[in-house]
């Protein structure tokens, strides 16, 4: 349903986007998780042509976004990270606003403005102004601008930052309703359990490259279900690599100075051995952290740092 | 708000102006004309005196002035209109033979050099109906005193000059009974209450195009920070992301602004037809171009906005060139009212152009022609700002960071 193929772009001498490729299928979600600046927006907005890419392809629905632009943005509709919505217009006058500008026009459209206004609980309140709503019903409203012409690709970025729990919730329903109803999902996050609980395929991208994708249980089989014990202290990382040559399968995933991340298997009954050669390679270990195989110990593992670094 | 600011500032400008300028209309315009009077004859003198006295005395500042420095200083632009009075004119005209006085007019200026061409035109009506009043048998006798006295004598006969004495004091007599009393009796009647209240149209037609253009400015200037706002509400974006994208957003803007000014053109107009007596004739063409000159106003200011680093940015510079153009364009003291040289600047700034024009529809001096051409040219300046804008729009000004 969406592909993209070799997408490049460059900001001057930055590499926004670095030879990404991707699928995402009919009624599934593809997300795509990275820590901020990674290249997930630039993506997206190569996607809906708010950005012309540098180099590849992209196909939504079959269409070609390069050749037949105008078709290709009728069958997407793009949920933005920021708010996008006309304050001082009512919720209603926003959902025909954004309606007619995908073609929609009379009872087609209004009887749709009034659907999804139910369906975002706001069915009572279509007269009021949106600058008189909570950020949760902003984001709700802001998320339906953008189901109105039923798009058969729909493009998420970030649409949860900054939301509360309860809205968040409530939106990430929306999502799925979407999904159900066959609608192709690209969803951006840099929040590794969203991404985890959502979606269906994840590409992990970092400096505008995309270091792994597939289900979630592929990305586990890739970090060999080990567990990461990240520690901070003094380390003299040039003796640890001696010092714990007799544990055959620990992986050193990071080492510095300060700081040291491990990967092993059965990491929490295995740590008085560990901590016993870490001693003898002259570390000094102050705080440890456990972390089970997930997609961001997958992330730490790939990129040597946190999702939120 | 920003409606009220944008027609309130100019109102209160245009009223403090008029009240400094005296603001009942009572000034009246004032030109140079020259003179190049090669006959220098009594009937020659006698022409371009009638634009040295009374009313016209007041309205125009005769000067002599040779043919050629004439014809030069009119071509720069000095002076209203040139006169050139013709060798042998005060001859033909006791003759009653064909003569022509030429008259250069100044094309940039209107008023003057039309009531000049309206006192030559009075002046040579008055000409030929004195020759009809002088009868045949005067002229007759001026053709033998042009002659010279008869072969063998060196002066005219004494029965010759007995008979001319008679026929002048015939031909006075005979005027005498138009003359003294006049036979036209011009009965000067007080305006009535109402049309004395209205502002003369003069003093309309100096402060009303200038108000309205100052509106139409701001107005502009105000729409087309519309672009940063929808940036910053994240709509431009979201524009792009759709079928029609930023150009589509781009035209509706300049519709909007062309239905906008439109509605405040036919407002003001409206009020200047009922108030200051102007030719309604005229006011749908007036709105047609000053719809079509507030939408070029306004592509400019928007160029310039998608110039800026920022809304800041962009503010600065629109009213960096705002406050000038209004300035020296005569949106904010009418062109007339200012020096010969800066009115001539003024008139090559695209509102200064607008407003002259404007100024001589409401008027009704104009050649459609020549603002079918004008038109012509504010549309395909106008479409080829609106795709410079749109294409900035869409690339630069929405690149994340810009």
């Amino acid at each position: 349903m969406l592909t993209v193929s070799h997408l490049t772009k460059r900001y001057g001498d930055l590499l926004a986007v670095d030879d990404i490729s991707f699928n995402a299928p009919e009624g599934a979600i593809f997300g795509l998780l990275g820590p901020n600046g990674a290249g997930k927006s630039t993506t997206i907005g190569c996607i809906n042509g708010l950005l012309n890419p540098g180099s590849g392809t992209i196909t939504v629905a079959g269409i070609d976004t390069a050749t037949r632009p105008r078709d290709a943005k009728r069958a997407m509709g793009v949920v933005p990270q920021e708010l996008a919505l006309y304050e001082d217009l009512t919720a209603r006058e926003n959902l025909q606003y954004w309606g007619g500008a995908y073609g929609m026009r009379g009872v087609q459209l209004n009887s749709r403005a009034d659907e999804l206004l139910a369906r975002i609980g706001l069915a009572d309140r279509p007269r009021d102004q949106v600058k008189k709503f909570s950020g949760g019903m902003k984001r709700r409203l802001n998320f339906a601008c953008a189901l109105l012409h039923r798009p058969r690709v729909l493009l998420l970025d970030e649409p949860t930052v900054g939301v509360d729990p309860q809205s968040r919730v409530a939106l990430l329903e929306l999502v799925r309703d979407e999904v159900v109803q066959g609608t192709c999902v690209l969803y951006t996050t840099h929040y590794m359990e969203e991404a985890e609980t959502l979606c269906d395929r994840v590409g992990i991208i970092d400096r505008g490259k995309l270091i792994a994708q597939g289900t979630l249980g592929e990305l586990r089989r890739l970090l060999g279900e080990r567990d990461l014990l990240q520690m901070t202290g003094a380390f003299e990382p040039a003796r640890l690599a001696e010092g714990l040559r007799p544990l055959a399968d620990v992986e050193i995933v990071l080492s510095t100075a300060e700081h040291l991340t491990l990967a092993l298997p059965n990491a929490s009954q295995r740590l008085p051995s560990v901590f016993a050669l870490l001693q003898v390679a002259g570390a000094d270990v102050r705080e440890t952290t456990l972390k089970q195989p997930n997609l961001e110990s997958l992330f730490i593992k790939l990129t040597g740092k946190a999702l939120r670094e | 708000m920003a409606l009220l600011l944008w027609v309130g500032v100019p109102m209160v400008l245009a009223l403090l102006i008029g009240t400094i300028s005296g603001g009942k209309g009572d000034a009246k315009p004032r030109g140079r004309l020259l003179v190049a009077d090669l006959d220098d004859s009594l009937a020659s003198r006698a022409v371009t005196a009638a634009f040295a006295q009374g009313e016209l005395g007041k309205m125009f500042d005769v000067e002599t002035v040779e043919v050629a420095a004439g014809r030069a200083r009119i071509h720069d632009g000095d002076g209203s209109a040139l006169i050139v009075v013709p060798l042998g004119f005060g001859e033909a005209l006791l003759l009653d033979q064909p003569t022509t006085i030429e008259l250069v007019k100044n094309p940039a200026r209107k008023i003057m050099p039309r009531i000049a061409e309206e006192t030559l035109g009075l002046a040579a009506d008055a000409v030929f109906y004195a020759q009809r009043i002088a009868g045949d048998s005067l002229r007759n006798s001026i053709e033998a005193i042009v002659s010279g006295p008869p072969a063998g004598q060196k002066v005219m006969s004494a029965a010759f000059i007995a008979g001319f004495s008679v026929e002048i004091n015939t031909a006075i007599e005979r005027l005498s009974t138009y003359l003294d009393p006049l036979a036209i009796e011009v009965v000067k009647e007080a305006e009535p209450a109402a049309a004395a209240e209205s502002p003369p149209k003069n003093f309309a037609l100096l402060f009303f195009p200038s108000m309205l253009f100052l509106t139409l400015m701001f107005m502009a200037q105000g729409l087309s920070e519309d672009l940063w706002r929808e940036k910053a509400m994240g709509t431009l974006a979201r524009a792009s992301g759709t079928p029609g994208g930023v150009s589509a957003l781009v035209l509706g803007k300049f519709l909007c602004s062309a239905a906008f000014v439109a509605a405040i053109g036919a407002i003001g107009l409206t009020y200047a037809g009922l108030r200051f007596d102007f030719d309604w004739r005229y006011l749908p063409l007036a709105l047609i171009w000053i719809t079509l000159a507030g939408v070029l106003l306004f592509a400019l200011m928007m160029l310039v906005q998608v110039h800026g680093k920022s809304q800041r940015g962009g503010d600065l510079l629109t009213n960096a060139l705002l406050f000038p153009l209004a300035m020296i364009g005569g949106a904010f003291f009418p062109l007339e009212m200012m020096p010969r040289w800066m009115a001539d600047i003024g008139r090559l700034t695209p509102n200064g152009w607008a407003l002259s024009e404007f100024r001589s529809i409401l008027s009704g001096e104009f050649s459609f022609a020549e603002v079918a051409l004008g038109a012509l040219g504010i549309i395909l300046v106008t479409l080829a700002l609106a795709w410079w804008i749109q294409g900035r729009a869409r690339t630069v000004f929405l690149r994340p960071g810009a």
